[in-house]
């Protein structure tokens, strides 16, 4: 009986700290948040990239329609390298490295994002 | 010993419980992005409850698209777009009738009359001539003969919009006139949008369509909302920070939709008395509790330059302006001293005025 409590005891601590220890775990990668850059194609999250590891690469996403837009990563930035779109806005936005910044063609429903916890900016206007 | 080991156990389940409720009612962020009025808009709502949050987004997207079909202005294919937009009914009929609108057109063209007037004609909303001449709207833009610019411009006065608000109608006086609420929309839909998320019960949002910011409330833990303003000249960096809370901040430039030719830029911010771009200065953002006019307002204040824009924001009750100008000199008007931060990025100079 008394061994009986011992487990019961022990397996109770056991699942205190675990609980505590996956808490502590979640909030502590939430809040140091590395640097993501997030792909949308058509409204849709497309892909994901960690920036602060990312090597250098393009990466060609053609949409529904055919049309497409190249994305270079390098060095902790992205930008829209190029795209078929007629204003080339999206181009022009150029490079984006902080939280909150975003390359967007809106005549092929695309955007690039780079997300991340900063106590920089909540939103930026341009 | 055994009872004691019981109470610790109690205490332990006791402790982590009240741990989860605490996290439980804590509010969450939703966030989401869509692209409607041509551009791309990011809203971010905060609510204790799941299906509220998810609710408060869909409402202000879904007043998004009620506002872009009320004003867009020219017709999609394969849709009876003049049934569903006001501005194409009232520029179908420029010369001919007046026309029944929704109440939202009605505000947005009182609104802009008033700001043409105030600013004499600095900000108008008839120049759908002259924007169709240089090709803005339609992507396919190119520097028109200025007899082509005078032709324009003899159709772009916003004192022959004639408006019957006790009939709900609208009537452009001349044919070949029209309307363009490119200046205005984005801003008036962003406004109805945080109406609807207040009357949801939302505390903290903020909404970004297209660069046209509203923060509405205060961040969750009670400090204003930062609101970057990009550098006109480096998409990559901020030029300044501003601390708000319940207030629009509205920027334009002459870097986001503008073509070159012969080495020259033409950006789409054309003064229209002359029908041709306003280059005194390349940014300018407007600080005002009205996302309606904070969007029309920079539009007067980039037309009349550093000097003149200055004394037209500061005699405007509420209303917060920053100016940049072609040799990098930054102006802004006294009352934002206390919530504006420079970034010091670029070689930018601080000048302001008394």
């Amino acid at each position: 009986m008394k061994n009986l409590n011992y487990y019961i005891m022990a397996g109770l601590l056991a699942l205190v700290l675990i609980s505590f220890g996956v808490s502590h775990l979640v909030r502590r990668q939430m809040t140091e948040g590395e640097l993501r850059l997030e792909i949308y194609a058509d409204g849709q999250l497309y892909q994901t990239i960690n920036l602060s590891e990312a090597i250098t690469e393009e990466i060609k996403i053609v949409n529904a329609d055919g049309h497409y837009n190249v994305v270079e990563i390098e060095n902790g930035r992205a930008r829209i390298k190029e795209a078929d779109c007629p204003n080339q806005i999206c181009v022009r936005a150029g490079w984006i490295s902080q939280p909150g910044q975003i390359a967007v063609c809106v005549p092929n429903k695309f955007n690039i994002a780079v997300k991340g916890k900063s106590n920089k900016v909540d939103a930026i206007s341009y | 010993m055994k009872r004691w080991s019981l109470v610790i156990s109690l205490l332990f389940i006791l402790f982590a419980c009240s741990g989860c409720k605490l996290n439980s009612a804590q509010l969450q962020e939703f966030s989401d992005e869509k692209f409607v009025m041509d551009t791309l808009v990011q809203v971010t709502v905060y609510s204790d409850d799941k299906q509220s949050g998810k609710e408060a987004l869909d409402k202000a997207f879904a007043e998004f698209k009620r506002i872009n079909d009320l004003t867009d202005r020219f017709p999609k294919e394969g849709k009876n777009t003049s049934a569903s937009s006001d501005v194409i009914r009232i520029n179908e009929n420029a010369g001919i009738k007046p026309v029944q609108v929704g109440s939202d057109t009605l505000n947005i063209v009182q609104r802009s009359l008033y700001y043409a007037q105030l600013s004499g004609g600095s900000f108008d909303i008839t120049v759908g001539p002259i924007m169709d001449l240089w090709g803005f709207g339609k992507d396919e833009q190119h520097v028109p003969s200025d007899e082509q610019i005078k032709k324009a411009l003899s159709l772009v006065d916003y004192r022959k919009v004639i408006v019957d608000a006790d009939n709900g109608t609208v009537y452009l006086q001349k044919p070949g006139m029209s309307l363009d609420f490119g200046g205005v929309a984005k801003g008036y839909a962003t406004e109805e949008a945080a109406k609807i998320l207040r009357e949801l019960g939302i505390k903290h949002a903020i909404i970004n369509a297209g660069g046209n910011v509203y923060a509405l409330g205060a961040r969750p833990d009670g400090s204003p909302w930062r609101v970057g303003v990009r550098d006109p000249r480096d998409g990559e960096k901020l030029i300044a920070v501003l601390s708000v809370k319940d207030t629009s901040v509205v920027t334009s430039g002459d870097y986001e939709r503008y073509f070159e030719q012969g080495g020259v830029r033409y950006s789409h911010l054309i003064d229209p008395s002359t029908g041709k771009q306003a280059r005194d200065l390349i940014q300018t953002t407007v600080v005002a509790e009205s996302s309606t006019d904070a969007d029309i307002l920079n539009k007067p204040l980039f037309v009349l330059g550093q000097q003149r824009g200055m004394s037209f924001a500061k005699g405007i009750q509420g209303v917060g302006a920053i100016f940049v100008n072609a040799d990098k000199q930054v102006t802004f008007t006294d009352n934002l001293a206390n919530q504006l931060e420079f970034t010091g990025g670029g070689d930018y100079q601080i000048i302001n005025q008394k």
